[in-house]
Protein backbone atom coordinates (compact mmCIF):
# COMPACT_ATOMS: atom_id res chain seq x y z
CA UNK A 1 0.00 0.00 0.00
CA UNK A 2 1.06 3.73 -0.73
CA UNK A 3 0.23 4.85 2.58
CA UNK A 4 2.55 2.48 4.52
CA UNK A 5 5.33 3.45 2.42
CA UNK A 6 4.70 6.96 3.17
CA UNK A 7 4.94 5.76 6.95
CA UNK A 8 7.91 4.22 6.53
CA UNK A 9 9.71 7.40 4.60
CA UNK A 10 8.70 8.87 7.79
CA UNK A 11 10.49 6.67 9.84
CA UNK A 12 14.00 7.33 7.90
CA UNK A 13 13.89 11.41 8.50
CA UNK A 14 16.11 12.47 10.73
CA UNK A 15 13.86 14.90 12.94
CA UNK A 16 11.71 13.60 15.51
CA UNK A 17 9.11 16.19 14.45
CA UNK A 18 9.20 15.40 10.66
CA UNK A 19 8.23 12.15 11.56
CA UNK A 20 5.34 12.69 13.94
CA UNK A 21 4.24 15.47 11.39
CA UNK A 22 4.16 12.89 8.69
CA UNK A 23 2.52 10.16 10.67
CA UNK A 24 -0.49 12.91 11.34
CA UNK A 25 -0.54 13.22 7.59
CA UNK A 26 -1.30 9.31 6.68
CA UNK A 27 -3.16 8.72 9.41
CA UNK A 28 -5.18 11.60 7.78
CA UNK A 29 -4.96 10.35 4.74
CA UNK A 30 -6.12 6.64 5.94
CA UNK A 31 -9.13 8.19 7.80
CA UNK A 32 -10.32 10.30 5.27
CA UNK A 33 -10.33 7.30 2.29
CA UNK A 34 -11.78 5.00 4.70
CA UNK A 35 -14.57 7.40 5.89
CA UNK A 36 -15.35 9.46 2.81
CA UNK A 37 -14.18 8.28 -0.15
CA UNK A 38 -15.42 5.03 0.31
CA UNK A 39 -16.00 3.26 -3.27
CA UNK A 40 -14.21 6.58 -4.96
CA UNK A 41 -10.73 5.12 -6.21
CA UNK A 42 -9.50 8.31 -8.07
CA UNK A 43 -10.10 10.48 -5.32
CA UNK A 44 -8.06 8.40 -2.82
CA UNK A 45 -5.53 8.26 -5.43
CA UNK A 46 -5.54 12.38 -5.56
CA UNK A 47 -5.08 12.51 -2.11
CA UNK A 48 -2.23 9.71 -1.93
CA UNK A 49 -0.33 12.16 -4.18
CA UNK A 50 -1.30 15.56 -2.11
CA UNK A 51 -0.11 14.03 1.37
CA UNK A 52 3.14 12.93 -1.24
CA UNK A 53 3.48 16.63 -1.94
CA UNK A 54 3.38 17.86 1.11
CA UNK A 55 5.93 15.41 2.65
CA UNK A 56 8.04 16.21 0.27
CA UNK A 57 7.85 19.87 0.47
CA UNK A 58 8.41 19.49 3.96
CA UNK A 59 11.35 17.02 3.08
CA UNK A 60 13.05 19.97 0.88
CA UNK A 61 12.26 23.09 3.15
CA UNK A 62 13.72 21.37 6.37
CA UNK A 63 12.46 23.63 8.78
CA UNK A 64 14.60 23.91 12.16
CA UNK A 65 14.43 25.47 14.87
CA UNK A 66 16.41 28.78 15.42
CA UNK A 67 18.33 27.10 18.28
CA UNK A 68 19.45 24.23 15.75
CA UNK A 69 20.14 26.65 13.10
CA UNK A 70 22.70 28.59 14.81
CA UNK A 71 24.51 25.41 16.13
CA UNK A 72 28.18 25.55 15.00
CA UNK A 73 28.92 22.62 13.00
CA UNK A 74 32.46 21.42 12.90
CA UNK A 75 34.08 21.14 9.61
CA UNK A 76 35.30 17.74 8.59
CA UNK A 77 37.35 17.92 5.66
CA UNK A 78 39.67 21.07 6.55
CA UNK A 79 41.36 22.09 3.13
CA UNK A 80 42.48 25.57 4.58
CA UNK A 81 42.00 28.55 6.37
CA UNK A 82 40.62 31.75 5.06
CA UNK A 83 39.62 35.36 6.33
CA UNK A 84 36.37 36.97 6.30
CA UNK A 85 35.44 40.53 7.30
CA UNK A 86 31.95 42.32 6.60
CA UNK A 87 32.38 46.65 6.77
CA UNK A 88 29.69 48.71 6.28
CA UNK A 89 31.07 51.67 7.48
CA UNK A 90 30.06 54.03 4.08
CA UNK A 91 26.31 53.99 5.69
CA UNK A 92 27.59 56.11 8.24
CA UNK A 93 29.37 58.61 5.59
CA UNK A 94 25.84 59.05 3.82
CA UNK A 95 23.45 58.36 6.90
CA UNK A 96 20.80 60.96 5.85
CA UNK A 97 20.52 58.83 2.81
CA UNK A 98 19.68 55.77 5.04
CA UNK A 99 16.09 54.43 5.09
CA UNK A 100 14.30 56.28 8.05
CA UNK A 101 13.02 52.26 9.45
CA UNK A 102 16.71 51.51 10.03
CA UNK A 103 17.74 54.66 11.36
CA UNK A 104 15.49 54.00 14.66
CA UNK A 105 17.34 50.53 15.22
CA UNK A 106 20.90 50.02 16.22
CA UNK A 107 21.98 47.58 14.02
CA UNK A 108 25.53 47.84 13.18
CA UNK A 109 28.20 48.76 15.58
CA UNK A 110 29.32 52.86 15.65
CA UNK A 111 32.35 51.54 13.19
CA UNK A 112 30.62 49.87 10.76
CA UNK A 113 32.26 47.09 10.84
CA UNK A 114 29.70 44.13 11.27
CA UNK A 115 32.20 41.32 11.48
CA UNK A 116 35.93 41.55 12.39
CA UNK A 117 38.20 39.74 10.41
CA UNK A 118 38.74 36.26 11.64
CA UNK A 119 39.44 32.86 10.55
CA UNK A 120 37.32 30.18 9.19
CA UNK A 121 37.99 26.35 7.74
CA UNK A 122 37.13 26.21 4.63
CA UNK A 123 36.22 22.48 2.34
CA UNK A 124 37.62 21.92 -0.73
CA UNK A 125 35.72 23.51 -3.35
CA UNK A 126 34.11 26.17 -0.92
CA UNK A 127 33.03 28.99 -2.91
CA UNK A 128 33.13 32.72 -1.24
CA UNK A 129 28.91 32.21 -0.41
CA UNK A 130 29.78 29.07 1.25
CA UNK A 131 32.15 30.72 4.03
CA UNK A 132 30.09 34.00 4.50
CA UNK A 133 27.25 31.53 5.06
CA UNK A 134 29.48 29.73 7.45
CA UNK A 135 30.64 32.99 9.15
CA UNK A 136 27.14 34.75 9.75
CA UNK A 137 25.62 31.48 10.70
CA UNK A 138 28.40 31.40 13.16
CA UNK A 139 28.10 34.55 14.57
CA UNK A 140 24.69 34.94 14.65
CA UNK A 141 24.32 37.48 11.57
CA UNK A 142 21.16 37.69 10.03
CA UNK A 143 21.61 37.49 5.88
CA UNK A 144 18.95 37.28 2.93
CA UNK A 145 19.84 36.02 -0.18
CA UNK A 146 18.26 35.33 -3.80
CA UNK A 147 19.28 31.68 -4.73
CA UNK A 148 21.06 31.00 -8.27
CA UNK A 149 18.04 29.57 -8.98
CA UNK A 150 16.22 32.49 -8.72
CA UNK A 151 18.20 34.43 -11.14
CA UNK A 152 19.48 34.64 -14.92
CA UNK A 153 23.50 34.35 -13.46
CA UNK A 154 23.23 31.33 -11.88
CA UNK A 155 24.81 32.78 -9.19
CA UNK A 156 23.94 33.88 -5.40
CA UNK A 157 22.76 37.34 -4.69
CA UNK A 158 23.29 38.48 -1.19
CA UNK A 159 20.23 40.56 -0.89
CA UNK A 160 21.19 42.29 2.60
CA UNK A 161 23.06 41.33 5.49
CA UNK A 162 22.20 42.61 9.40
CA UNK A 163 18.87 44.31 8.00
CA UNK A 164 20.51 46.15 5.53
CA UNK A 165 19.54 45.52 2.58
CA UNK A 166 20.42 46.43 -1.70
CA UNK A 167 19.23 50.52 -2.12
CA UNK A 168 18.60 50.72 1.60
CA UNK A 169 21.19 53.62 1.29
CA UNK A 170 20.81 55.36 -2.05
CA UNK A 171 19.59 54.10 -5.55
CA UNK A 172 23.21 52.63 -6.39
CA UNK A 173 23.61 51.08 -3.16
CA UNK A 174 23.80 47.25 -2.35
CA UNK A 175 26.22 44.86 -0.91
CA UNK A 176 30.00 43.57 -3.18
CA UNK A 177 32.95 41.74 -2.29
CA UNK A 178 36.63 41.49 -2.99
CA UNK A 179 38.96 38.63 -2.62
CA UNK A 180 42.77 39.72 -1.41
CA UNK A 181 41.91 43.21 -2.74
CA UNK A 182 40.22 42.78 -5.91
CA UNK A 183 37.02 43.03 -7.29
CA UNK A 184 36.37 39.45 -8.95
CA UNK A 185 33.64 39.59 -12.32
CA UNK A 186 31.76 36.55 -10.64
CA UNK A 187 28.98 35.89 -8.50
CA UNK A 188 30.19 34.81 -4.64
CA UNK A 189 28.75 31.16 -5.28
CA UNK A 190 30.99 31.05 -8.50
CA UNK A 191 33.84 31.98 -6.74
CA UNK A 192 35.70 29.15 -5.64
CA UNK A 193 38.56 29.80 -2.68
CA UNK A 194 41.68 28.64 -1.88
CA UNK A 195 43.83 28.66 1.07
CA UNK A 196 44.91 31.79 2.71
CA UNK A 197 42.37 34.20 1.23
CA UNK A 198 41.28 37.12 2.47
CA UNK A 199 37.68 37.98 1.60
CA UNK A 200 35.98 41.33 2.27
CA UNK A 201 32.49 41.65 2.22
CA UNK A 202 31.57 45.43 1.65
CA UNK A 203 28.72 47.76 1.46
CA UNK A 204 28.64 50.47 -1.42
CA UNK A 205 26.53 53.58 -1.55
CA UNK A 206 28.11 54.11 -5.20
CA UNK A 207 27.95 50.70 -7.09
CA UNK A 208 31.37 49.67 -5.78
CA UNK A 209 33.66 52.59 -6.83
CA UNK A 210 33.26 54.09 -2.97
CA UNK A 211 35.02 50.98 -1.72
CA UNK A 212 37.40 50.96 -4.77
CA UNK A 213 35.94 48.87 -7.58
CA UNK A 214 36.86 51.63 -10.29
CA UNK A 215 35.31 50.00 -13.57
CA UNK A 216 37.90 50.02 -16.46
CA UNK A 217 39.44 53.56 -17.43
CA UNK A 218 38.05 55.16 -14.46
CA UNK A 219 39.80 57.01 -11.63
CA UNK A 220 44.01 55.58 -12.09
CA UNK B 1 -33.76 50.61 2.27
CA UNK B 2 -31.10 51.46 -0.35
CA UNK B 3 -29.85 54.74 0.73
CA UNK B 4 -26.35 54.71 -0.34
CA UNK B 5 -27.16 52.72 -3.70
CA UNK B 6 -29.52 55.52 -4.28
CA UNK B 7 -27.00 58.70 -4.53
CA UNK B 8 -26.52 59.75 -8.11
CA UNK B 9 -23.79 57.52 -9.81
CA UNK B 10 -21.32 60.48 -9.50
CA UNK B 11 -21.03 60.16 -5.85
CA UNK B 12 -21.18 56.47 -5.73
CA UNK B 13 -17.74 56.65 -8.08
CA UNK B 14 -16.20 59.12 -6.29
CA UNK B 15 -16.64 57.01 -3.04
CA UNK B 16 -15.28 53.57 -4.89
CA UNK B 17 -12.17 55.31 -6.42
CA UNK B 18 -11.35 56.92 -2.91
CA UNK B 19 -11.96 53.69 -1.05
CA UNK B 20 -10.05 52.11 -3.68
CA UNK B 21 -7.28 54.54 -3.61
CA UNK B 22 -7.04 54.32 0.34
CA UNK B 23 -6.61 50.65 0.67
CA UNK B 24 -4.19 50.49 -1.62
CA UNK B 25 -1.40 52.91 -1.48
CA UNK B 26 -1.21 52.57 2.03
CA UNK B 27 0.08 49.74 4.29
CA UNK B 28 -0.97 51.13 7.69
CA UNK B 29 -1.90 48.03 9.54
CA UNK B 30 -5.07 50.08 11.46
CA UNK B 31 -6.38 51.22 8.04
CA UNK B 32 -6.22 48.23 6.31
CA UNK B 33 -8.06 46.24 9.40
CA UNK B 34 -10.69 49.26 9.07
CA UNK B 35 -11.13 48.70 5.18
CA UNK B 36 -11.22 44.76 5.57
CA UNK B 37 -14.08 45.03 8.13
CA UNK B 38 -16.02 48.03 6.49
CA UNK B 39 -15.60 45.80 3.43
CA UNK B 40 -17.78 43.25 5.06
CA UNK B 41 -19.98 45.59 7.08
CA UNK B 42 -21.17 46.89 3.86
CA UNK B 43 -21.66 43.43 1.76
CA UNK B 44 -23.20 41.90 4.47
CA UNK B 45 -25.45 44.86 4.96
CA UNK B 46 -26.37 45.02 0.90
CA UNK B 47 -26.54 41.50 -0.07
CA UNK B 48 -26.96 39.47 2.81
CA UNK B 49 -24.82 36.43 4.24
CA UNK B 50 -26.09 33.97 1.81
CA UNK B 51 -25.29 35.49 -1.38
CA UNK B 52 -21.74 36.67 -0.04
CA UNK B 53 -21.01 33.71 1.71
CA UNK B 54 -18.49 32.00 -1.39
CA UNK B 55 -16.55 35.33 -1.66
CA UNK B 56 -15.49 35.53 2.03
CA UNK B 57 -14.35 32.18 1.81
CA UNK B 58 -11.92 32.84 -1.25
CA UNK B 59 -10.67 35.90 0.69
CA UNK B 60 -10.08 33.89 3.65
CA UNK B 61 -8.54 31.03 1.58
CA UNK B 62 -6.50 34.42 -0.35
CA UNK B 63 -5.36 35.60 2.99
CA UNK B 64 -3.83 32.77 4.38
CA UNK B 65 -1.99 31.98 1.09
CA UNK B 66 -0.34 35.31 1.56
CA UNK B 67 0.51 35.39 5.02
CA UNK B 68 1.84 32.20 4.78
CA UNK B 69 3.97 32.67 1.24
CA UNK B 70 5.52 36.53 1.74
CA UNK B 71 8.10 35.08 4.47
CA UNK B 72 9.13 32.61 2.53
CA UNK B 73 10.70 34.82 0.15
CA UNK B 74 11.54 37.55 1.69
CA UNK B 75 13.52 37.09 5.66
CA UNK B 76 14.06 40.18 6.27
CA UNK B 77 12.71 41.13 9.76
CA UNK B 78 14.56 40.86 13.53
CA UNK B 79 12.33 38.26 15.32
CA UNK B 80 13.48 34.76 13.43
CA UNK B 81 11.14 32.19 14.28
CA UNK B 82 12.72 29.28 12.26
CA UNK B 83 14.36 28.29 9.69
CA UNK B 84 13.32 27.08 5.98
CA UNK B 85 15.39 26.14 3.02
CA UNK B 86 17.73 27.48 4.98
CA UNK B 87 16.57 30.87 5.69
CA UNK B 88 14.87 32.59 8.16
CA UNK B 89 11.17 32.68 8.49
CA UNK B 90 10.81 35.99 10.41
CA UNK B 91 7.38 36.94 12.24
CA UNK B 92 7.61 40.96 10.83
CA UNK B 93 7.32 39.19 7.09
CA UNK B 94 4.69 37.29 8.38
CA UNK B 95 2.91 40.38 9.50
CA UNK B 96 3.86 42.14 6.34
CA UNK B 97 2.48 38.71 4.34
CA UNK B 98 -0.59 39.17 6.66
CA UNK B 99 -1.18 43.32 6.01
CA UNK B 100 -0.86 42.38 2.16
CA UNK B 101 -3.04 39.66 2.34
CA UNK B 102 -6.04 41.80 4.53
CA UNK B 103 -5.56 44.30 1.74
CA UNK B 104 -6.30 42.33 -1.29
CA UNK B 105 -8.94 40.77 0.21
CA UNK B 106 -10.68 43.73 0.97
CA UNK B 107 -10.02 45.37 -2.20
CA UNK B 108 -11.41 42.10 -3.61
CA UNK B 109 -14.69 42.28 -1.40
CA UNK B 110 -15.20 45.87 -1.96
CA UNK B 111 -15.25 45.49 -5.93
CA UNK B 112 -17.90 42.93 -4.99
CA UNK B 113 -20.22 44.49 -3.15
CA UNK B 114 -19.61 47.71 -5.42
CA UNK B 115 -20.88 45.42 -8.49
CA UNK B 116 -24.33 45.39 -6.90
CA UNK B 117 -24.25 48.84 -6.19
CA UNK B 118 -22.62 50.55 -9.12
CA UNK B 119 -24.47 48.51 -12.24
CA UNK B 120 -23.58 48.20 -15.31
CA UNK B 121 -26.03 51.27 -16.48
CA UNK B 122 -24.50 53.69 -13.68
CA UNK B 123 -21.51 53.34 -15.51
CA UNK B 124 -22.50 53.54 -18.89
CA UNK B 125 -24.48 56.79 -17.93
CA UNK B 126 -21.37 58.21 -16.11
CA UNK B 127 -18.85 57.09 -18.69
CA UNK B 128 -20.62 56.31 -22.01
CA UNK B 129 -20.61 59.91 -23.47
CA UNK B 130 -17.00 60.86 -22.92
CA UNK B 131 -15.26 57.30 -22.96
CA UNK B 132 -17.45 55.25 -25.27
CA UNK B 133 -15.29 52.96 -25.94
CA UNK B 134 -13.70 52.29 -22.81
CA UNK B 135 -16.65 52.39 -20.89
CA UNK B 136 -18.08 49.84 -22.71
CA UNK B 137 -15.10 47.71 -22.12
CA UNK B 138 -15.12 48.44 -18.86
CA UNK B 139 -18.89 47.51 -18.16
CA UNK B 140 -18.51 44.12 -19.77
CA UNK B 141 -15.21 43.12 -18.11
CA UNK B 142 -17.63 44.31 -14.41
CA UNK B 143 -20.41 41.95 -15.97
CA UNK B 144 -18.07 39.25 -16.82
CA UNK B 145 -17.58 36.98 -13.75
CA UNK B 146 -21.34 37.79 -12.75
CA UNK B 147 -22.24 36.71 -16.43
CA UNK B 148 -19.55 33.79 -16.37
CA UNK B 149 -20.89 31.86 -13.21
CA UNK B 150 -24.23 31.96 -14.39
CA UNK B 151 -23.37 30.50 -17.56
CA UNK B 152 -21.19 27.64 -16.22
CA UNK B 153 -23.87 27.15 -13.51
CA UNK B 154 -26.48 26.24 -16.58
CA UNK B 155 -24.14 24.38 -18.89
CA UNK B 156 -23.51 22.11 -15.67
CA UNK B 157 -27.02 21.68 -14.85
CA UNK B 158 -27.71 20.78 -18.69
CA UNK B 159 -24.97 18.75 -18.69
CA UNK B 160 -26.19 16.89 -15.16
CA UNK B 161 -30.11 16.34 -16.27
CA UNK B 162 -28.46 14.45 -19.56
CA UNK B 163 -26.67 12.14 -16.95
CA UNK B 164 -23.42 13.63 -17.78
CA UNK B 165 -20.61 13.92 -14.74
CA UNK B 166 -23.04 13.33 -12.21
CA UNK B 167 -20.74 11.10 -10.02
CA UNK B 168 -19.80 11.45 -6.53
CA UNK B 169 -16.26 11.61 -7.29
CA UNK B 170 -14.31 14.82 -6.49
CA UNK B 171 -12.11 14.38 -9.16
CA UNK B 172 -14.48 13.78 -11.19
CA UNK B 173 -16.55 16.52 -10.59
CA UNK B 174 -13.42 18.54 -10.83
CA UNK B 175 -12.60 17.70 -14.15
CA UNK B 176 -15.90 18.02 -15.62
CA UNK B 177 -15.89 21.33 -14.04
CA UNK B 178 -12.33 22.52 -16.17
CA UNK B 179 -14.24 20.83 -19.53
CA UNK B 180 -16.70 23.38 -18.55
CA UNK B 181 -14.82 25.75 -17.80
CA UNK B 182 -13.02 25.64 -21.16
CA UNK B 183 -16.16 25.66 -23.23
CA UNK B 184 -17.83 28.61 -21.48
CA UNK B 185 -14.76 30.54 -22.00
CA UNK B 186 -14.74 29.96 -25.85
CA UNK B 187 -18.75 31.15 -25.75
CA UNK B 188 -17.62 34.05 -23.30
CA UNK B 189 -15.02 35.08 -25.96
CA UNK B 190 -17.77 35.21 -28.93
CA UNK B 191 -20.35 36.90 -26.73
CA UNK B 192 -18.05 39.52 -25.89
CA UNK B 193 -18.13 40.10 -30.02
CA UNK B 194 -21.48 39.85 -30.16
CA UNK B 195 -22.67 42.39 -27.60
CA UNK B 196 -20.06 45.36 -28.90
CA UNK B 197 -21.87 44.46 -32.13
CA UNK B 198 -25.13 44.73 -31.11
CA UNK B 199 -24.34 47.74 -29.00
CA UNK B 200 -23.41 49.40 -32.24
CA UNK B 201 -26.61 48.02 -34.20
CA UNK B 202 -28.24 50.24 -31.13
CA UNK B 203 -26.61 53.58 -32.27
CA UNK B 204 -24.11 53.06 -28.67
CA UNK B 205 -21.17 55.98 -28.98
CA UNK B 206 -23.36 58.16 -31.71
CA UNK B 207 -23.28 61.84 -29.64
CA UNK B 208 -27.02 62.36 -29.78
CA UNK B 209 -28.16 58.98 -27.95
CA UNK B 210 -29.63 59.18 -24.53
CA UNK B 211 -28.98 57.08 -21.49
CA UNK B 212 -31.11 54.32 -20.23
CA UNK B 213 -31.87 55.45 -16.95
CA UNK B 214 -31.55 59.41 -15.92
CA UNK B 215 -30.29 60.07 -12.69
CA UNK B 216 -30.65 63.75 -11.32
CA UNK B 217 -27.87 65.40 -9.09
CA UNK B 218 -29.77 66.46 -5.66
CA UNK B 219 -29.15 68.58 -2.60
CA UNK B 220 -28.21 65.54 -0.95
CA UNK B 221 -26.16 64.30 -3.67
CA UNK B 222 -23.94 67.73 -3.44
CA UNK B 223 -23.67 67.20 0.68
CA UNK B 224 -22.80 63.31 0.50
CA UNK B 225 -20.19 64.28 -2.28
CA UNK B 226 -18.44 66.71 -0.64
CA UNK B 227 -18.39 64.63 2.66
CA UNK B 228 -16.46 62.47 1.02
CA UNK B 229 -14.59 64.64 -1.15
CA UNK B 230 -12.80 66.21 1.56
CA UNK B 231 -12.49 62.84 4.07
CA UNK B 232 -10.82 61.38 1.75
CA UNK B 233 -8.49 64.43 0.94
CA UNK B 234 -7.76 64.08 4.56
CA UNK B 235 -6.76 60.52 4.24
CA UNK B 236 -5.15 60.86 0.96
CA UNK B 237 -2.64 63.88 2.52
CA UNK B 238 -2.00 61.68 5.56
CA UNK B 239 -0.70 58.89 2.71
CA UNK B 240 1.50 61.02 0.53
CA UNK B 241 2.72 63.35 3.57
CA UNK B 242 4.21 60.11 5.22
CA UNK B 243 2.30 60.35 8.46
CA UNK B 244 0.22 57.29 7.82
CA UNK B 245 3.64 55.26 6.51
CA UNK B 246 4.45 52.42 9.12
CA UNK B 247 7.32 49.60 8.71
CA UNK B 248 7.25 46.47 9.16
CA UNK B 249 11.31 45.63 7.94
CA UNK B 250 13.66 45.44 10.05
CA UNK B 251 11.05 45.87 13.23
CA UNK B 252 8.15 47.08 13.21
CA UNK B 253 7.45 50.47 14.51
CA UNK B 254 4.78 52.43 16.43
CA UNK B 255 2.62 54.02 13.82
CA UNK B 256 0.99 57.34 15.37
CA UNK B 257 3.42 59.46 15.29
CA UNK B 258 1.70 63.01 15.06
CA UNK B 259 -1.86 64.89 15.09
CA UNK B 260 -2.58 64.51 11.44
CA UNK B 261 -2.45 60.96 11.75
CA UNK B 262 -4.95 60.33 13.79
CA UNK B 263 -7.28 63.23 11.55
CA UNK B 264 -6.11 61.11 8.54
CA UNK B 265 -6.66 57.81 10.37
CA UNK B 266 -10.02 59.12 11.46
CA UNK B 267 -11.53 60.70 8.00
CA UNK B 268 -10.73 57.47 6.24
CA UNK B 269 -12.74 55.01 8.33
CA UNK B 270 -15.71 57.47 8.45
CA UNK B 271 -15.27 56.85 4.35
CA UNK B 272 -15.39 53.27 4.68
CA UNK B 273 -17.86 53.22 7.15
CA UNK B 274 -20.19 55.74 5.41
CA UNK B 275 -21.94 53.40 3.02
CA UNK B 276 -23.03 50.60 5.71
CA UNK B 277 -23.54 53.39 8.75
CA UNK B 278 -25.96 55.30 5.96
CA UNK B 279 -27.90 51.77 5.24
CA UNK B 280 -27.90 51.34 9.11
CA UNK B 281 -29.22 54.45 10.07
CA UNK B 282 -31.80 53.68 7.10
CA UNK B 283 -32.99 51.12 8.32
CA UNK B 284 -33.27 51.96 11.67
CA UNK B 285 -35.51 54.87 10.62
CA UNK B 286 -37.60 52.90 8.41
CA UNK B 287 -38.19 50.85 11.71
CA UNK B 288 -39.23 53.80 13.26
CA UNK B 289 -41.54 55.14 10.80
CA UNK B 290 -43.50 51.53 10.31
CA UNK B 291 -43.91 51.38 13.65
CA UNK B 292 -45.95 53.83 14.32
CA UNK B 293 -48.37 52.83 11.57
Amino acid sequence: MSLDDQKSSASNTSTHTTGLIMLALSAICILLALKIFKGRKRDVLVLIALGLAVAAFYVLANPQSTEKHYEKDNVENAYGEVSLRIDCSVVFDHWEELDETLKDGDYWPKDGIILERSEYSIEEGDTAFDVLLDAVTQNKIHIDYQGGDANIYNTVYIEGIQYLYEFSCGKLSGWTYAVNGSFPDVGCSSYVLSDGDFVEWMYTYDLGRDVGNLFEGEGE
Amino acid sequence: MKFFSNLHPIVLFVHFVSVMGMVMFTMNPLLIGMAFLSSVVFALSSEGFAAIKKTFIYAGCFIVIVTVTNPLFTSNGVTELFFVFGRAFTLEALYYGAAAGFMLASVFIWCRAYSAVITSDKFLYLFGKPFPKLSLVLSMSLRFIPLFARKMKAVSDVQKTMGLYSKESLTDRFFSGARIFSSVLTWSLENAVDTSNSMKARGYGFPARSSFSMFRFTQRDGVMLTLIVCLAGTAYMGIINGSLDFYYYPAVLPFVKTHFTIYSILSSGVVLFLPSAMETVEKALWNFYTSKI
